[in-house]
């Protein structure tokens, strides 16, 4: 089996070649593996909080998050960053198996290995991010200067993706009033960015980012940038995202954000592995977000993880 | 079982990049276009190149001559129009990556 370790070590050195058998490593859901998985994660924090910029990316599906992502990848890697893709895609509940296709629509050159690309699927949770996807980010944060987390999502299914990432964008089209209606209703958070692709559309763009920043503004979000983009050659607007993008993370408490983010993770790991029960062992979910706040802050998912099951058992 | 696709019209050097990146237990190629002598064995071989030794079948319209010459270059299946058992197919890609890996195909 695969030294879960060294290639946590690996990744933390920046070595990127590392990337493709530590993320096997942390699908592979064999026991031997996940203790593996466990030192990959351990070894890959060691140097404190990693460098790399995790952003989610979600929104509903035909809004134009592949294209964006296109047009993103190239601009950061215009600014000389290395990216990591986590193409989050949703498996069948019938057959637990699932039918990855976002790659094939994200445009890269495949022989820049500053670039990665992996298809992920959601499992069998719907909307949410699986264990893995968490586990992924957090492994390659050390090894690329972005690690973007990209979802279909619409209303309540982002709270997974904006608890693991530094900076959540939600990605509207023009023309199509959920993500306001979400926003004002309060069903779902506000995001850190909003983009309102196809802004090539004009007058139908235009309005799509009128209404989203008054309805910001009803909120009391004044301040959380709507950037309208178009991602067809010529790209538009895409540098002022990514400039957002940047200056949202530069205002961010991050140890604290990363300790709360990790925190969450080893919740949700831990809720997946025993369920309802498990957590009314812990005195339900609250109990278990406070005890999980008395550990060292800068503990690694799966040492959490430990920490929540010895408290279940006693 | 998760699938990732790739699309049509692929460069063998863009098959062995995904095929790495994605870390992926088997890779399968559907090539009509009669120049199979040519790309098959050069994503075999770009594949090796970048460090990965995992199977790789064929299917597509693939003369019996061509077949054995595919075979002998190292693909692990090479499936035609004769193979139409759609789910004998799926069986044999899963015994073959279970046999890859050192273990047993059970159904879930």
């Amino acid at each position: 089996l695969t030294d879960g370790a060294e290639l946590g070590r690996r990744l933390r050195e920046g070595d990127r070649s590392a990337a493709p058998a530590a993320l096997n490593l942390i699908e592979n859901r064999a026991p031997a593996a996940r203790e593996q998985a466990a030192a990959l994660l351990e070894e890959a924090a060691q140097a404190g909080e990693p460098d790399g910029h995790l952003i989610g990316v979600t929104g509903p599906p035909g809004a134009g998050k592949s294209s964006l992502l296109s047009a993103l990848l190239a601009e950061w890697r215009s600014r000389g960053r290395t990216v990591a893709v986590l193409a989050v895609d949703p498996s069948s509940k019938r057959s637990g198996g699932s039918l990855l296709g976002d790659r094939a629509r994200i445009d890269h050159d495949p022989k820049d290995d500053g670039v990665l690309i992996r298809s992920t699927a959601a499992g069998t949770l719907l909307g949410g991010l699986a264990a893995p996807t968490r586990e992924a980010a957090l492994a390659l944060a050390p090894a690329y200067d972005v690690v973007v987390v990209e979802t279909v999502g619409v209303g309540q299914s982002e709270t997974d993706v904006a608890e693991l990432c530094d900076t959540t964008a939600v990605v509207v089209q023009p023309g199509s009033g959920d993500t306001l209606q979400f926003l004002k209703a309060g069903i779902m958070e506000v995001p850190d960015v909003l983009v309102v692709t196809k802004a090539d559309l004009g007058q139908i763009a235009l309005r799509a980012r009128r209404d989203l920043a008054s309805a910001l503004r009803a909120l009391g979000s004044r301040d959380t940038p709507v950037v309208a983009v178009s991602s067809l050659p010529p790209p538009e607007g895409v540098d002022e995202l990514a400039d957002a993008l940047e200056a949202h993370r530069a205002g961010l408490d991050l140890p604290a954000a990363r300790a709360r983010a990790r925190r969450l993770a080893a919740l949700a790991q831990f809720a997946a592995e025993h369920g309802e029960r498990g957590l009314r062992a812990l005195g339900g979910r609250r109990a278990a977000e406070q005890a999980l706040g008395e550990e060292d802050p800068a503990a690694a998912v799966p040492a959490l993880v430990a920490a929540l099951e010895r408290r279940a058992m006693s | 079982m998760d699938v990732v696709y790739e699309g049509i019209r692929l460069t063998p050097s863009r098959i062995a990049a995904t095929a790495v990146q994605e870390g992926v237990h088997v890779v399968g190629l559907s090539i009509l276009s009669g120049s199979h002598r040519e790309l098959i064995p050069s994503v075999l071989e770009e594949l090796r190149a970048a460090g990965s030794d995992v199977p790789v079948v064929v299917g597509g319209i693939i003369p019996q001559a061509d077949e054995r010459a595919l075979l002998e270059a190292g693909i692990a299946r090479v499936y035609t129009p004769k193979d139409f058992e759609i789910t004998r197919i799926m069986a044999d890609i899963v015994d073959l990556v279970a046999e890859r890996n050192g273990v047993t195909a059970t159904a879930a």
